[in-house]
């Protein structure tokens, strides 16, 4: 198990990530908190040794993607959420706003692929690894990704 | 501004709440307090807590629960805002009032769970909702494919993914499930693409890993159904597993089956969810529905054979 300041210290550095990733997957902030918070736990309780950061980062997203799965497959689930967006969401441009709700509106499946490769800084392959995917499947939600939200992407500022 | 830049300015505002760490320090501090303590600070209302502990002589408990909870509450508000701690165990456990049959009225399909299943990686088998085979009218949906794969846990894996209208009359699975439902579920309807069985073996040794069934039903009436059995030799249930019983709900008790395998049944606006779990070796047993009745449900459980399901892994 991690000291409280070592676990302190992760926590604040990973969980911005793995709510980001909650909140793609599940499009509400109050199951990307639960998510989180039940993440973080389990951070602090495993003793599991991690090689490195990368090792950390991509263990954290398992568990992530683990727990979101648990809240979609809760007893008395629903098909969508209606809290959607973040309530107090204020974008420097209001086109960056544009593009957030673009990219909420896309299938999970592409969201995924979108944060994973331009906010986490995956590589194509790393996320084939993570999604239990093969390259070729990520490779095109990338690109039929891209090519939804090319309007928002291309825009001139 | 480049791609990159434009998509890292969109989802600069997503970020955990403030309070989430402080939240998380809490549980992990309050963890030296008595086993099952619960957060005061979230904790209203709550009536009573009532904590039994069978014995694992008692021949029921061969097939079920050896140890659980049953916690009260006077309210739906009071359940969801309850956040409980697991000694011992790497999760918090929150529980989520369910909406009203308006608010679910969309509830998901096993064919849409299955292609949510499959966006996010859970099935990676995006081949298996789509009908390649060259059918009869007798098997509109038949599909088989294996797939082999590195489990972080289990090492090397073998899943089968198994879809096809006959699952939905009779499911064999050796050492977890033998059913032959189509007496049981003569009114009911296969929901169309709505059978799906995925196992897991260990490539070297066919040992079962994990096992997942999702067999979906509708009436001419609007009626739907939904079995589901989950089996994970690493799951997490191996320690308690807790019921919670609620005045909030409609309905909310313990029904024993006559192979001896208790089933809690939740009623709320029209909809029901039966549970059983087998806590020792990670067996579980649900049916959902909306329209029917307790009784209905009952009728199906008395027909269903359980016994081996919830006993397997032992």
């Amino acid at each position: 198990m991690l000291t409280k300041e070592r676990f302190t210290s992760l926590a604040q550095k990973y969980m911005d990530m793995i709510f980001r990733f909650a909140y793609s997957c599940l499009k509400s902030r109050a199951d990307a908190d639960d998510v989180t918070q039940n993440v973080l736990l389990a951070l602090y309780k495993t003793d599991k040794e991690f090689e490195n950061d990368q090792h950390l980062k991509n263990w954290l997203l398992r568990i992530t993607t683990n727990e979101c799965k648990k809240h979609w497959r809760s007893p008395w689930r629903k098909t969508a959420d209606l809290d959607s967006l973040p309530q107090d969401a204020v974008w420097e441009e209001p086109q960056h706003g544009d593009l957030f709700h673009a990219i909420m509106e896309l299938d999970r499946k592409y969201r995924l692929v979108i944060l994973l490769y331009y906010i986490e800084g995956y590589s194509i392959a790393e996320i084939g690894q993570l999604l239990g995917l093969p390259q070729g499947t990520v490779g095109t939600r990338l690109r039929r990704a891209r090519e939804k939200l090319k309007h928002y992407l291309t825009e001139e500022e | 501004m480049n791609e990159h830049q434009k998509i890292e300015k969109a989802f600069s505002v997503l970020h955990a709440s403030p309070n989430t760490l402080e939240e998380v320090l809490n549980m992990t501090e309050n963890n030296a307090s008595p086993i099952h303590a619960f957060r005061p600070a979230k904790m209203v209302l709550v009536a009573a807590v009532l904590v039994l502990v069978l014995a694992t002589t008692a021949f029921a408990a061969d097939y079920i629960i050896n140890q659980r909870e049953i916690f009260f509450f006077d309210s739906l508000e009071a359940m969801a805002l309850l956040q409980r701690e697991h000694n011992n165990k790497n999760e918090a456990l929150s529980y989520t009032a369910p909406g009203t049959a308006e608010e679910n009225k969309n509830m998901e399909t096993v064919p849409e769970h299955v292609a949510l299943s499959m966006e996010v990686g859970y099935y990676w088998d995006e081949t298996i909702l789509s009908d390649e085979s060259d059918n009869s009218e007798d098997t509109p949906w038949e599909h088989r494919k294996v797939t082999q794969w590195q489990d972080e846990d289990y090492g090397s894996l073998s899943t089968e993914y198994l879809a096809g209208s006959g699952y939905a009359q009779r499911l064999v699975i050796p050492g977890h499930i033998d059913w032959d439902i189509s007496a049981a579920l003569a009114d009911f309807i296969p929901e169309q693409e709505g059978q799906l069985v995925v196992v897991s073996r260990k490539t070297n040794s066919d040992q079962i890993m994990m096992v997942q069934s999702l067999l979906g039903y509708t009436t001419a009436e609007g009626k739907r159904f939904q079995i589901e059995y989950d089996y994970d030799a690493g799951s997490r249930y191996l320690s308690e597993k807790e019921f919670i019983l609620s005045s909030g709900y409609d309905y909310c008790a313990i029904y024993t089956t006559p192979d001896q395998v208790e089933v809690l049944i939740q009623e709320f606006d029209g909809q029901i969810w039966a549970e059983a779990v087998n806590v020792e070796s990670g067996n579980a047993f649900r049916i959902y529905t909306t329209g029917c009745t307790v009784a209905e449900i009952e009728n199906i459980l008395d027909r269903i054979e359980l016994s081996l399901p919830m006993n397997a892994g032992k």
